[in-house]
């Protein structure tokens, strides 16, 4: 496989930041240099203030500022506190986690932005996410992958988790706000949008609805979560107007990840990860939505030399009264497959077949190891795990 | 005592109707049998003070020296009782009353001419200085005090030469020590005197020094020190010379020779050495040295407020402003652990002043959003001192527009 070299890309991510493009956004120019660089590599040509070599600069400086300057991070109470309360490694110092709650909306410089973190933090989720899923549940069919992944960390969770952290968003950015605080700018008001929220897998919004896209395509061009992924012309205008608490707060965990790693190391991002993403409980069954269960089920009994499956009554009460109760077994077989109960002899039958898909489905090994974890130094070396030859075809 | 002398007479009383319990304990059976004179005395008074009461009230400002026997009241009795017994017979009471009832020399003062004029009749401001209101001060203090160790340390080593005696040779400090002060007619040379210590460690007397004349060549590094009249020239010692002196050197309070010494300290450094050092040094038995630094620690200015005391330590223990205080530290609190300056927390912000709305509400950055819209619309921003001041345009308008 091969490696990329993250130091070097990652150059511009801890390199020391100085604002060149602020001539053409800001009419008046200031050195911000990180704390993490050891000096500002590009002199500038217009003179800088005598205010700029000082801890505190004045407030007429501050509020032309898109965001707070690096220098600021060390005095606010919010951002210590923060740190504190994640258990954030000491390597990672609170200019960079001041950095990372400032989004692109509020500053477009990349250099003062969380976008290069939020992209690597992106990937790092997805890649933490993914490989949990398929070691765990490794027959589980590629739409529930997709919405465990957005339930693990979709943008939904995502938001959640950073006001579970208590992150609280600025009404405005700008030099003058608390570093601790979410920065981005907002959108403007508008009335809500014609198209209904967007919802996973099945009912997802296309953008032709006569084009059809399977499950295979998601996985090739769409995003982690199934979805089509954004246009850069457009985020870049959406960007330009503005952004949403979500987006806002999604980019910040992302980026507070990628800042992890960068900073402290895999090891601190995976227990970062464990600690934070892992530990959310996600009832896998209830992501289920089939809709020939006993089809399914006699196609899977087929396909895998069982026996075909019968339904068979377990047990009844009340069939004559007005709230019957049937129990029905799927038997492959002398083997129980799954076991529902219904008002109907139909409808327990179609329970015992969902249960029996849910368990085909929801196998999961009593010992599994994570890709990843052959990354540590001393790992044992990777054992082939399971590998179901792919969903049920509908 | 005065409740058992309270106790004691509710006793007497009950007893003296001659109400018999039924059961006696036998701390009153005690009092039953054996009364004591003072009890007697006291339940005596007490009936004849009710018997008086009417007649002494409204001269009751007579009574005032203590005469016994008088008084109706609980506190003057306990007070009474407090007194021997010899001084408060009841003839002596009698007589005393008696006396004053019939002093005929009072004349009572309706205005206060005659009496002792006390202080000023209001405009002191326009009243012209007497010549006992003059005074010189023994210690005028500089505008500018001395905050640096060497120059302390300097004023103290004149003080010491200027004070201590001489045992030596040089004819011009055989003077008596109150008269000797360091000055150009003083043909002496600092750097050859040497400040010898008694047993115990603390201040002798002078000497020269053995090898006198080539001291002054040896040394490296000037320290000036004058005198308080700013006349005398300079006498040239180095910093480490007076250290090497003065190590060990302990005050001995006992002598009234230290209190010289510091005293002509004071006047020499304009500094008033403060009593809580003194008692430092007095307590821990302090060398001069550490007296130096005790006195280098107290000068600093301190801060007005909390407010500037916490942020000054912040910057500290952050590295902002990053001040050497570890020495004094260790002098100013030799028994507790020489520890860094802590900080408050990080997630401890210190504001120099009372957060307002505004400071809050630009803290979130919104407050540039309402001052941009009223701005807008044309209304004054409020709320600020800083962000309204006097005859903005705003209000120029506003005036014009009234008139």
């Amino acid at each position: 496989m091969k490696r990329l070299r993250l130091l070097r890309w990652s150059g511009s991510v801890l390199s020391p930041r100085t604002r060149p493009d602020l001539s053409q956004l800001q009419p008046h120019t200031f050195r911000r240099c990180q704390a993490t660089a050891a000096a500002s590599s590009a002199p500038l040509e217009e003179p800088v203030p005598e205010a700029a070599g000082t801890p505190f600069l004045p407030e007429e400086i501050l509020q032309r500022l898109p965001s707070p300057p690096v220098t600021a991070a060390r005095t606010s109470a919010k951002l210590a506190a923060l740190h504190a309360r994640l258990s954030l490694p000491s390597r990672l110092p609170l200019e960079t986690l001041a950095r990372t709650l400032v989004d692109a909306s509020a500053d477009p410089s990349i250099r003062f932005n969380n976008k290069g973190f939020a992209v690597l933090g992106n990937d790092l989720l997805g890649y933490y996410t993914s490989e949990y899923l398929l070691s765990q549940y490794p027959r589980l069919p590629l739409a529930v992958v997709f919405a465990a992944m957005y339930a693990y960390h979709g943008p939904a969770t995502l938001a959640a988790i950073a006001r579970e952290w208590g992150v609280e968003a600025a009404a405005e950015p700008g030099g003058e706000v608390d570093p601790g605080l979410l920065q981005f700018k907002r959108l403007p008001s508008e009335p809500r949008p014609e198209l209904p929220h967007p919802q996973l897998i099945s009912t997802r919004q296309e953008e032709n609805p006569n084009f059809r896209r399977t499950m295979s395509s998601r996985t090739v061009y769409d995003d982690q979560f199934g979805e089509i992924k954004e246009r850069t012309r457009s985020a870049e205008t959406m960007q330009e107007k503005g952004a949403t608490l979500q987006r806002a707060s999604t980019d910040f965990v992302r980026a507070v990840f990628g800042a992890i790693y960068l900073h402290a190391g895999r090891a601190a991002a995976k227990q970062f990860y464990n600690d934070h993403i892992t530990s959310r409980q996600v009832d896998m069954a209830s992501l289920f939505h089939i809709k020939n269960p006993t089809r399914d089920l006699s196609r899977l009994c087929a396909r895998e030399g069982f026996q075909a499956p019968v339904a068979k009554i377990l047990s009844e009460t009340g069939r004559k009264s007005r709230t019957p109760v049937f129990v029905v077994g799927i038997y492959s077989g002398s083997d129980l497959l799954g076991e529902g109960a219904g008002a109907s002899l139909d409808e327990a039958r179609t329970r015992a077949a969902v249960a029996a898909m849910k368990g085909w489905y929801l196998y999961s090994p009593t010992e599994f190891r994570l890709p990843s974890e052959t990354e540590e130094p001393g790992a044992r070396p990777w054992t082939p795990i399971l590998v179901d030859p792919g969903e049920i075809a509908n | 005592m005065a409740t058992s002398q309270r106790a004691s007479r509710s006793l007497c009383d009950t007893f003296s109707r001659a109400v018999a319990p039924r059961y006696v304990c036998r701390t009153c059976r005690s009092h039953i049998v054996q009364p004591n004179v003072k009890q007697i005395r006291q339940a005596t008074y007490s009936t004849g003070a009710r018997e008086n009461r009417t007649s002494l009230r409204p001269k009751a400002w007579i009574q005032r020296g203590g005469q016994p026997g008088t008084a109706a009241t609980y506190a003057t009795t306990a007070s009474r009782s407090q007194k021997s017994l010899a001084e408060s017979e009841p003839s002596a009471a009698t007589d005393g009353y008696e006396e004053a009832h019939t002093w005929d020399g009072y004349e009572e003062a309706h205005t206060w001419d005659g009496l002792e004029h006390v202080g000023h009749q209001g405009h002191w401001r326009d009243l012209p200085p007497r010549p006992q209101d003059d005074y010189e001060p023994w210690l005028v203090a500089p505008a500018a005090p001395v905050v640096d160790r060497n120059e302390f340390l300097g004023y103290l080593y004149v003080a010491l030469v200027e004070k201590l005696p001489y045992k030596g040779q040089n004819p011009a400090l055989q003077q008596t020590t109150t008269d000797r002060t360091l000055d150009e007619s003083l043909p002496i040379d600092v750097s050859s005197l040497q400040i010898k210590l008694s047993d115990s460690g603390t201040f002798s007397h002078l000497e020269d020094k053995t090898g006198a004349g080539q001291g002054k060549s040896d040394t490296t590094a000037a320290e000036a020190s004058t005198s308080s009249e700013g006349s005398s020239r300079p006498f040239e010692i180095s910093v480490a010379a007076m250290e090497e002196q003065l190590s060990g050197a302990r005050f001995d309070f006992s002598s009234p020779l230290s209190f010289q010494i510091l005293k002509r300290f004071s006047q020499l450094s304009g500094f008033r050495v403060p009593d809580p050092v003194l008692n430092a040094v007095l307590r821990g038995n302090k060398t001069a040295l550490e007296f130096v630094e005790l006195l280098t620690q107290s000068s600093k200015p301190k801060p007005k407020s909390v407010a500037e005391a916490l942020i000054m330590k912040q910057k500290q223990a952050f590295g902002v402003d990053a001040q050497p205080s570890s020495t004094s530290a260790a002098v100013e609190a030799p028994n507790k652990k020489n520890t860094p300056p802590k900080p408050l927390g990080p997630n401890v912000m210190v504001l120099s002043r009372r957060e307002t709305p505004v400071d809050k509400e630009k803290e979130v950055g919104r407050w540039k959003v309402i001052e941009r819209e009223l701005k807008a619309r044309g209304l004054p921003v409020l709320g600020h001192k800083v962000l309204a001041p006097q005859g903005e345009a705003w209000n120029e308008t506003l005036k014009e527009r009234r008139l």
